[in-house]
């Protein structure tokens, strides 16, 4: 990765990190996993509670952690999860992620296969780490980079990327997860299941 | 994903062979079998009749989808005269037997019945206990109960959220939702309740709803496939992600006025092309 990691630090300050199975001084987080929300429009307490929630019924426990350990979870063995908003690109820039402005999945426009009332609900289509199909939380954010790997799509554009980074992994949204982990969606936690179930092996 | 019409869309003296023959030359892969509907499936219809009845279906080239009842409506398991809640007992007991005869795995129930009478607190509490009880036979013989989400003519059980506390209060594996996309009306999405409920869908009844009209008159709200409000696509894509692989049934009304055998034909094509995303 060619991103700095104290400038990485530095963008993420409005982010809220949730840090699990490792104490703070803990070097190996093979076990971890953290999520950042780069998004400001009302959506990251949502999304924080859906993990929470989601996490708890897993029998992990979810506390708060300082941003410094998440920065450093992936490189320590951690998997990260990165949400995409419409206000943080700076951060995505940094990994190396082009972000493009959020679309709106519901408004005609995002593409002629995606059309309103009376059409097909325009579901996430994750591949990686299970192939499901999770709701939409009304737009997404277009994804793409180098030397990242597409996990998740929605009609033919790239939502979805991961990579490895030192000892773990970055997983990058752009159709935010956490809140429809708390919408109960059923294959939304199957996904997040399946990834601590890859990761954490 | 296989596709199946009730039995008690044959149209009227045309007797079962026939009856089963146009199904099958309609494109249709089974028959939802409906107790106490037609002459040839009745509560005591003997054992060796039953069997067969399956060998009439088999041998039209067609496969049992389901067994179905015509007699909740009359002797719900949530009345209070518990002589009626015995018939209750005693036709579903009886499905289940049925179903296990023909070899299929599913049932369908109109569990629960509020009136002005019977308050819907008393019917819930009462239909919970009474499916519980019905599962246990129901997974001896290896079936499946598939409580119909009637709403509107149930007065109950008519959120998707509040028919998932219903299946989590039963809490048996034995018992799912028999899911009819047309029954929901006004009250919702369609393809929201098959999120919801995913693997715990026994069965899918398909007809169209024109929910304009509500439920305020005399006429009928349902019909054919594509002529009401349903959101087509998104049923089927719903479908697709909880994964749904299971039979399709048509529960239509019978609605032509002339060639009733047409609306046979009719609704395979259609059901064919929601399978195929044809929309």
């Amino acid at each position: 990765m060619d991103f700095n990691r104290r400038e990485f630090l530095a963008l993420t300050g409005s982010a809220v990190a949730v840090r699990f199975d490792a104490g703070a001084t803990t070097p190996d987080l093979d076990r971890a996993i953290a999520v950042l929300h780069l998004e400001d429009q009302g959506h990251l307490l949502e999304s924080v509670k859906g993990y929470q929630r989601a996490l708890g019924a897993l029998g992990i426990p979810a506390v708060a952690a300082s941003e410094s350990s998440v920065v450093m979870a992936a490189y320590r063995g951690a998997t990260v999860i990165i949400e995409a908003g419409g206000t943080a690109h700076d951060a995505l820039t940094a990994l190396g992620v082009n972000a493009e402005q959020p679309r709106n999945l519901w408004r005609r426009g995002f593409s002629p296969a995606i059309p309103n009332v009376g059409s097909a609900i325009p579901y996430i289509d994750y591949s990686w780490p299970i192939a499901v199909k999770v709701r939409d939380f009304s737009r997404v954010v277009p994804l793409s980079g180098p030397g990242w790997d597409h996990i998740a799509e929605v009609d033919g554009v790239c939502v979805g990327l991961t990579r490895r980074i030192g000892r773990g992994r970055l997983v990058v949204l752009g159709s935010p997860l956490g809140p429809v982990l708390l919408g109960e969606d059923r294959e939304a936690h199957e996904w997040l299941a399946a990834l601590l179930a890859k990761e954490r092996t | 994903m296989q596709k199946s019409i009730g039995d008690n869309m044959i149209p009227k003296g045309w007797g079962l062979e026939r009856g089963l023959e146009l199904i099958r030359k309609a494109g249709f892969d089974g028959v939802e079998l409906w107790l106490g509907g037609s002459a040839w499936l009745q509560v005591g219809t003997s054992d060796a009749d039953v069997i067969d009845l399956a060998r009439r279906v088999k041998d039209a080239g067609l496969a049992v989808s389901n067994v179905s009842n015509t007699l909740d409506w009359d002797h719900p398991i949530s009345s209070r005269d518990p002589a009626i809640r015995q018939l209750a007992f005693t036709h579903i007991e009886r499905q289940i037997e049925v179903a296990h005869l023909v070899g299929t795995d599913a049932i369908l129930v109109v569990a629960g019945l509020v009136t002005d009478e019977v308050p819907y607190n008393e019917v819930y509490a009462r239909t919970v206990e009474g499916v519980k009880t019905l599962a246990v036979k129901a997974g001896a013989a290896g079936v499946r109960i598939g409580c119909e989400n009637c709403c509107a003519e149930q007065r109950f059980l008519m959120s998707p959220r509040e028919f998932a506390t219903f299946l989590d209060d039963v809490g048996s594996p034995h018992v799912g939702i028999h899911l009819d996309v047309g029954n929901i009306h006004e009250t919702g999405f369609a393809e929201q309740w098959i999120e919801i409920h995913g693997p715990r869908i026994t069965r899918i009844h398909l007809k169209d709803v024109l929910k304009h009209r509500g439920r305020c008159g005399n006429e009928s709200v349902y019909t054919n496939l594509f002529l009401g409000d349903n959101n087509w696509p998104a049923i089927r894509a719903a479908m697709q992600k909880v994964r749904y692989d299971g039979w399709l049934i048509a529960e239509m009304e019978s609605r032509y006025r002339h060639a009733v055998d047409q609306q046979f034909y009719d609704t395979a094509a259609a059901i064919d092309r929601l399978v195929t995303g044809r929309l």
